[in-house]
């Protein structure tokens, strides 16, 4: 796997949206700017469920085949090759690994959410592209995020996030997250936010 | 310090663990003659081929040069300086300093100087301006390397420890892959923390890590065992050498059972596929089956600054299909000051499993122990961040020296342990960190 590009073939248009959630993050499609709009509202409403606290309205917002991913950073040399590992990842989880990850949060020996972290999500430059399945649409958006706990903890990430958000029920929910971090080496901090 | 009647630091001074002084002893007395793991041969396969890391108070590049040797040449131009290569990783027949263009083949020869002839006396002499290349061993692909010229061999630097390795290695029926690049995180800490943690510290399991044996993604073996719960128990086992190396192999066994009662007949390796276990054991030793077998974790230092662990984990954090399933992973502690450790990880899967398998056991490492590892990693972060933080606002002598008395005088000889070295049945013991800083203290000497 050593700087191999993940073996399976490239994301082509899918019979179901599940079948996105694994293999190669897929490609841009074609702009949707109509949806600009309607995109930024929901993740703006999910980045707020976040940044508050309402862990289960933030679950509600993910899909049950949710994925998410944050790929090991890479500095080179060659400007054209890509800064992000295809196949190596500082952290991923599916809905169940967040659902532990929250259910963590009222238990007297979580000792790295107590005292909790408070974050503020900065989402910026969402653009709304399609995606290789039916009723599915990548989203792509700047976001800055901190984070505060005590003196000593602070923390400021930049990172390019890309979305799958999948209409299901009426409303659209997050198939899949992918964060592109700016850093080469995060802090201990810093990968502790969820993006 | 203080030591035992056995020589083992029984107790460290907090200076130890903040004072840039005491990093700059280690660089020189710790770190220079010792072998320390800069990565996998894996990660510069083909000439050319370059990783840049930290050896001691260096950055080398590591580099496979055009002749397929793998050298540790110094990221420093031997005219002004300037670092070479600024990137991480990639693929050169040359690395060209960006300031006068001094440029060396990736062997180290200095191979063009710009105006070499009219700017240069005609004595000059390009051999005397080649890169430090530090000494470099491949040992089953994991590399390592030392500036001193004098260290040992590197088998013998290991010494007893590789048999351990191997046994961990030769568990998994033939080659293995790394999942690489390694994960990289900066942490809160000195570089001794996490790594005393590793050499065995299975004490902090049922505290910091309580919730994690809670919510299950141990399975319920371990889980159980670590807390003497549904009649199973977790017997540890340590190993420590005298270069300061250590193994801690816990086994879940019936409560009340001891590592005797293991059935030599039925071997079993908890994590892999059980179809697999016979196929396992063939390709191991008989002694070696006797330490691998019913072995739910093993986690150890390779002297001075290098990780390991074996665990398994469970359906929690997959899917309710997914059987209990191991991984390997290998770290590298590395000091970006007295007070801030870098920790790179590479996770190493069987490449006798399928893919499924393979891919399933870099996810539970992904989602768990992982530089990311927001269930489990993160709470291990969180204790150094805290030592670091109370070690730095203490008075000198206030709160007396960090403790390492724990199962001090109690363990009991593991009889008929197959490996080498001294192997005592503990299993909250913190004889390993004792023995780490017995090595520590050794090459340290008195500090000032």
């Amino acid at each position: 796997m050593i700087g191999r590009p993940d073996p399976r073939p490239p994301a082509r248009p899918a019979t179901c949206p599940e079948e996105l959630t694994d293999g190669p993050f897929p490609d841009r499609g074609a702009r949707l700017p109509g949806l600009d709009p309607e995109i930024t509202a929901v993740l703006t409403e999910e980045s707020a469920a976040l940044d508050e606290g309402e862990h289960q309205a933030w679950l509600d917002t993910l899909d049950p085949a949710f994925r998410y991913e944050i790929p090991v950073p890479l500095l080179r040399e060659d400007p054209v090759l890509p800064r992000h590992s295809p196949s190596a990842v500082l952290f991923e989880a599916t809905k169940r690994v967040l659902e532990l990850k929250f259910g963590r949060a009222g238990l007297l020996q979580a000792w790295s959410d107590r005292p909790a972290t408070t974050t503020r999500h900065f989402l910026g430059s969402v653009r709304v592209f399609a995606a290789p399945a039916s009723g599915v649409v990548r989203a792509d958006a700047n976001l800055l995020v901190t984070g505060n706990r005590g003196t000593e903890h602070t923390v400021l990430v930049s990172a390019a996030r890309q979305d799958l958000l999948r209409r299901r029920h009426g409303r659209w929910v997050l198939l899949r997250r992918r964060v592109l971090l700016d850093v080469e080496v995060a802090t201990h901090e810093q990968l502790s936010v969820i993006f | 310090m203080s030591f035992g009647a056995d020589d083992f630091v029984r107790t460290i001074g907090r200076r130890a663990f903040i004072d840039s002084d005491v990093l700059d002893i280690e660089y020189d007395r710790v770190f220079h003659p010792s072998w320390q793991f800069i990565g996998f041969a894996g990660e510069v396969r083909e000439p050319g081929d370059y990783i840049v890391r930290v050896l001691g108070r260096d950055e080398v590049v590591v580099v496979r040069g055009e002749d397929g040797e793998v050298r540790a040449l110094h990221n420093s131009c031997t005219h002004r300086g300037t670092r070479l290569c600024r990137a991480s990783l990639g693929n050169t027949a040359h690395l060209r300093c960006s300031y006068h263009g001094w440029t060396f083949a990736n062997d180290g020869r200095l191979v063009g100087v710009p105006a070499l002839r009219s700017g240069y006396a005609p004595d000059f002499d390009r051999a005397e301006h080649g890169l430090p290349a530090a000494r470099v061993a491949c040992r089953r692909g994991f590399l390592f390397a030392t500036w001193d010229a004098a260290a040992p061999e590197l088998e013998d630097y290991l010494g007893e420890i590789a048999w351990y390795l191997d046994a961990l290695l030769d568990c998994g029926a033939g080659e293995w892959e790394v999942c690489g690049p390694p994960q990289r995180v900066r942490t809160k800490g000195n570089w001794k923390i996490p790594t005393d943690n590793f050499a065995g510290d299975g004490y902090h399991m049922r505290t910091t890590h309580r919730i994690a044996l809670d919510q299950g993604i141990y399975g319920d073996t371990l889980a159980d065992g670590t807390r003497g719960r549904a009649g199973t128990d977790l017997l540890a086992v340590n190993i420590a050498t005298r270069g300061g190396h250590s193994v801690r192999a816990g086994y879940v066994l019936g409560s009340g059972r001891s590592l005797e009662d293991r059935d030599p007949a039925d071997p079993q390796f908890p994590g892999y596929p059980p179809e697999r276990w016979a196929e396992l054991a063939a390709a191991q030793s008989p002694e070696q089956v006797r330490f691998t077998s019913h072995c739910e974790v093993a986690h150890g230092v390779v002297f001075p600054n290098t990780v390991f662990l074996s665990v398994a984990h469970d359906r929690a954090v997959g899917e309710d299909t997914d059987p209990l399933t191991r991984y390997l992973v290998v770290r590298a502690h590395v000091p970006v000051s007295a007070r801030e450790t870098e920790c790179l990880y590479w996770t190493l899967v069987p490449t006798a499993m399928d893919q499924d398998w393979r891919r399933r056991s870099y996810r539970f490492q992904a989602r768990t122990q992982s530089a990311g590892g927001i269930l489990f990693e993160m709470d291990d972060f969180e204790n150094f961040a805290r030592i670091d933080a109370a070690l730095a606002r203490s008075a000198p002598g206030r709160g007396g020296p960090v403790d390492l008395t724990l199962g001090a005088g109690l363990g009991v000889p593991a009889r008929g342990f197959p490996g080498p070295a001294r192997a005592e049945v503990a299993t909250l013991s913190e004889h390993n960190q004792r023995a780490f800083y017995r090595r520590w203290s050794e090459l340290v000497g008195e500090l000032p």
